[in-house]
Parts: structure tokens; C-alpha cells; sequence
């Protein structure tokens, strides 16, 4: 699964451990999340995407 | 772990002290005891067991801390967990059968559980690199 979650970031002026702190997780996972190591729960999806007031949809599209 | 993860650990902590006291009174309490009286083999048993109790305690808080991680460690420990259990499972059935080929001295069961826990750490650092 792809994201933007980088660009969204970089747009925001927000690090991963503020993006991290927001949605309630380690940085370590939002850098999972990030560069695709991890695919994330619907429930954390949700919870970033809500950070950046988007939909799932605008945040991860899945790889063709 | 997540933002409220410190005062999970600091929780974690505090427990895991207060049980690996009872745990270290328990084992010597329970040499002493069976070295000091002639009990009965009922009673023998019985305290044989009791070390157990604060080892499952110890269980119980680490799975507590565990629910408070966030998904991604809970999934380095979960695969390490596995690889930790298959390390140890393989490699205790192997010795098992070279001990009837070879003369090889006999492992205590009690190691069992400090060689899961050790290869389950052990894992879980080698997996967490793919992750972060």
C-alpha cells in the first residue's frame, strides 16, 4: 500500500514524533506506516488521516 | 509505545520489581525449607510449585504492557515471539535427539521459559531493524 503521508507532513510543517503524538502511536510506527513497512489498522488509517482532515482514500491508495 | 506509554511503564516497572521480589523470596524460601525439613512428598510438590505463581503473575504484566503498545511493536513482538518459540522448540527437540546418539548432559526444565524469553528478545531486536 502507497501513501502520502511525507508529503502531507512536509505540507503541514509537522515531524513524525508531533504526527506520532497526534494519533496516539510511537514514531516508529508512523515511520513504518511511512515507508511502507507496515500496512496500518483501519482504526490508525482513520486516525491519520483524520490528523490531516482527509479521507483513508486521499492518504492510501493500494499498489497496482 | 504510544504518548501515555510512560506511566504504562513506569506501571510495568513497578510491578515487575515487586514481583521478581516475591519471585527471588519464593525460590530461596522454598530451598531452605526443603533442605531444613523432612516433608512430606504432597508438601514437597507444593512448594515445588510455588515459584510458578509469581512467574505467572510476571506473565500477566507483561501482556498488560503489551496491550499498551501501539500496533507496529506489537507486531515486532508478535513475529519475535514466534521466531523466539520456533528457536527454542527446534533447537530443544535437536539436542533431545543427539542426546540419544551422543553423550550429552541433560537441560533442566525450568530453563525453558528464561531461553523462550531470551530467544524472544533476541528476535524481536533483529526483527524491530526491518520496521524502524
Amino acid at each position: 500500500m502507497k501513501n502520502i503521508i511525507h508529503i502531507l507532513r512536509a505540507e503541514k510543517r509537522l515531524s513524525q514524533a508531533a504526527l506520532a503524538e497526534k494519533v496516539g502511536v510511537s514514531r516508529q510506527a508512523i515511520n513504518a506506516v511511512e515507508t511502507g513497512k507496515h500496512d496500518p489498522s483501519l482504526a490508525l488509517a482513520f486516525k491519520i488521516a483524520h490528523a490531516f482532515d482527509k479521507t483513508i482514500e486521499d492518504i492510501f491508495t493500494m499498489d497496482p | 509505545m504510544g504518548p501515555s506509554s510512560t506511566s504504562e511503564a513506569k506501571a510495568y516497572f513497578g510491578r515487575m520489581i515487586f514481583i521478581s521480589i516475591l519471585y527471588t523470596l519464593s525460590v530461596i524460601g522454598v530451598n531452605l525449607l526443603d533442605a531444613a525439613q523432612d516433608l512430606s512428598q504432597p508438601v514437597r510438590i507444593g512448594l515445588s510449585i510455588l515459584p510458578v505463581i509469581p512467574a505467572f503473575f510476571m506473565l500477566l504484566a507483561i501482556l498488560a504492557f503489551v496491550r499498551s503498545w501501539d500496533e507496529v511493536q506489537q507486531r515486532i513482538l508478535t513475529e519475535g515471539a514466534l521466531i523466539g518459540s520456533a528457536l527454542v522448540g527446534f533447537g530443544t527437540f535437536t539436542y533431545g535427539w543427539m542426546q540419544g546418539a551422543i553423550d550429552l548432559p541433560p537441560i533442566h526444565a525450568s530453563f525453558i521459559l528464561p531461553m523462550l524469553i531470551l530467544a524472544t528478545w533476541l528476535s524481536s531486536v533483529v526483527i524491530k531493524r526491518r520496521y524502524v
